[in-house]
């Protein structure tokens, strides 16, 4: 990497961990103007002198505790801390999430390519692959269940559901994206449909594809973790976040920790996409944005 | 131009996944003797509420009985009654009476075989405070209950003192949790006495810092009311029974879930343990409250576990009825009690005579 380059990434996780820092003293400045009283030992040591709803340890609770729950065991008398608790249930749940992004790429690369061949075809089933998606997952999902039953299978169907549209559309546009000119080249090379579309179309729908699988990633997670609820999968983050939610009361850092889990394994989908997406437009000379 | 392979990224993927499917291959290896496959759908997630359940599986009466049984957990998202009445669901589904009356009227053909909770375990909670003690206080309060026919006590209390929600009184539909309640966004909430009523004894009171205490909250016991529906009982579906030597299996299967219930009566600590062994995140200290709890709506059953009470059956009937939650009432073979009379041959005390509830320390956050 070039010396630019490199104090740019520095740059740019600089502007991300100062943003963080701004955050969360927001956060805890709400708590001080206006949270419950602030407790050591039981003991009151600063009362907030305004009222402010959503600032109460229920709705809003300290980030210390958040990290202590963090640490803490996740159950009494067990040595796993939530931490790790969280990390096994968010690798359990990528992997529904990734088995599921797979299928939906392949399926909706094999849709747009369809459909980019097909005026007909293209007509016929485009409105149906909308509709697709106005169908809210909540109530998809335990139609899905009931048909292929409680089990992972459900679940990355589920996470397919979700990924393969995001591809269709945008490999629609990408497959049609070569310019016309390249395209009557080819023509006068009298080559078939086949190369064209592994010579020509492919390689110029690469930049419509990365941006469709970096939304796809972050869907695929969460069309995993609402389907595990119907699923009735319980190795998974969404058996998690649905217990920590029952019980949100007797421990609100604890939800605020699984929805934390959720994020980063959303982050980290979209960080391997994107890396991947540099790596293969970098080797063939395309411009690529930042993310 | 060097140029490395155009698919890299999704050649990527695929390892990845290639990689995530490896290990995915957990397989059950048949047993010599080739028991019986039966699968039971909990009502929820895994808590102990169903401990009995996970005391037979922990114990071996399963297994005495010549049953593999596989548990197959709930959640919000799963209606237990519609799973079990697929014509290749569960062979056994944890439900309450109501909610199956309900199912029943769309063509659900389940059958009550067992109605191992004998009292409701349905509460209304309101703060000390508020002055509302019974559902006759309800006038003009906003009145919390759950939907998914978890309102119809509530309600049938309310109409049977002349209150109507929505004229008399604002009803609200609270999610699962008691946020609102402490929040005092509502000023009577739906409690569970085993789970959300324990759920506000384990948190602090801002105010004083210290837990909440049972001083501070008003119950209204749908029990002592008389509005209380039946809840908990293992249903199986009448087509799934009438096949041959499916009797036998279900009778076998109720033995050894009365036998998991009685052990819990008597080892109630072990069944915590077992319970937190099927859900990893469960607080113990709110699962041991819980087990305190599902005890006494078991124990004491006068007519052995799992024998309906006509009566509760028939004001089950009566209020649904009366809520239009069905239009008529059950036939006759809604339930039965020949398979749970069968089952209960040669157990020792399943009636549990003499029970008292045991007593069980709150602990902040359940933990």
């Amino acid at each position: 990497m070039p010396p630019s380059a490199e104090r740019s990434a520095l740059g740019r996780i600089g502007i991300f961990l100062a943003f963080l820092a701004l955050l969360l003293i927001a956060w805890e400045g709400v708590k001080l103007l206006g949270g419950d009283p602030w407790r050591s030992d039981g003991k009151v040591v600063w009362d907030p002198p305004l009222n402010i709803w959503f600032a109460s340890n229920l709705m809003l609770p300290h980030v210390w505790d958040i990290w202590r729950a963090l640490a803490d065991p996740v159950q009494r008398g067990t040595e796993q801390s939530l931490a790790a608790f969280l990390m096994g249930a968010a690798f359990y749940t990528w992997r529904e999430a990734a088995i599921g992004f797979v299928a939906g790429a392949v399926i909706g690369i094999a849709l747009a390519a369809l459909f980019v061949h097909s005026r007909l075809a293209e007509r016929a089933f485009v409105p149906y692959v909308i509709a697709s998606q106005t169908i809210p997952i909540v109530a998809l999902a335990p139609m899905i269940v009931f048909a292929f039953g409680p089990n992972v299978t459900s679940v990355v169907i589920i996470a397919t559901y979700l990924t393969f549209f995001p591809v269709t559309i945008a490999m629609i546009r990408g497959l049609r994206s070569p310019d016309p000119r390249a395209l009557e080249l080819m023509r006068s090379y009298a080559a078939g449909r086949w190369s064209v579309f592994w010579k020509l179309r492919m390689p110029a729908s690469l930049p419509y594809l990365f941006t469709a699988l970096k939304i796809a990633a972050t869907a695929s997670v969460v069309g995993a973790i609402v389907g595990e609820g119907p699923g009735g999968i319980p190795d998974g983050l969404g058996r998690a976040i649905v217990n920590f939610n029952t019980q949100y009361i007797t421990g609100p850092e604890k939800l605020w920790a699984a929805i934390l889990a959720s994020a980063v394994i959303g982050i980290a989908f979209f960080g391997i996409v994107r890396v991947a997406e540099v790596v293969t437009l970098r080797s063939r000379g395309l411009r690529t944005e930042a993310a | 131009m060097k140029r490395s392979p155009i698919w890299l990224g999704l050649a990527a993927s695929t390892a990845l996944v290639l990689a995530a499917c490896g290990t995915n291959t957990a397989s059950t290896a048949p047993s010599a003797a080739a028991p019986t496959a039966v699968r039971l759908q909990l009502q929820w997630a895994p808590q102990a509420q169903f401990a009995g359940y996970f005391a037979a599986d922990e114990q071996g009466y399963y297994t005495d009985e010549g049953l593999d049984v596989t548990i197959i957990d709930g959640g919000p998202d799963v209606i237990p009654q519609q799973v079990g009445s697929a014509e290749d669901g569960p062979e056994f589904t944890i439900s309450w009476v109501p909610k199956v009356l309900e199912a029943r009227k769309s063509g659900s053909d389940l059958v009550d075989i067992a109605q191992i909770f004998q009292r409701s375990g349905t509460l209304s909670v309101t703060w000390a405070d508020s002055g509302i003690t019974e559902p006759a206080d309800f006038a003009g309060k906003r009145v919390g209950v759950w939907d998914f026919g978890n309102e119809f006590e509530v309600m049938a209390a309310a109409r049977a003192v002349g209150l109507e929600p929505d004229v008399d009184f604002t009803k609200v539909i609270q999610p699962f949790d008691m946020l609102l309640f402490l929040s005092r966004d509502i000023d009577v909430a739906e409690a569970m006495i085993y789970n959300e009523y324990a759920q506000v004894l384990e948190t602090e009171n801002p105010d004083t810092g210290a837990l909440y205490q049972p001083s501070d909250m008003n119950i209204i016991d749908y029990n002592e009311v008389g509005t209380a529906m039946l809840q908990d009982a293992i249903f199986a579906r009448a087509g799934w029974l009438a096949q041959a030597g499916n009797e036998d299996v279900a009778t076998r299967f109720l033995r050894a879930s009365f036998k998991g219930w009685i052990y819990c009566r008597d080892h109630p600590d072990d069944c915590v343990t077992y319970t937190t062994n099927a859900g990893s995140t469960l607080g113990a200290g709110h699962q041991a409250w819980m087990m305190n709890e599902i005890n006494p709506l078991i124990w004491p059953s006068p007519n052995g576990i799992g024998i309906m009470d006509a009566a509760l059956w028939q004001q089950t009937v009566d209020i649904s009825l009366q809520g239009k939650i069905i239009t008529e009432a059950p036939p006759a073979d809604a339930y039965r009690t020949d398979l749970a009379q069968a089952a209960l041959e040669g157990l020792d005390n399943a009636t549990g005579d003499g029970f008292t509830r045991g007593t069980v320390e709150v602990t902040p956050g359940g933990e």
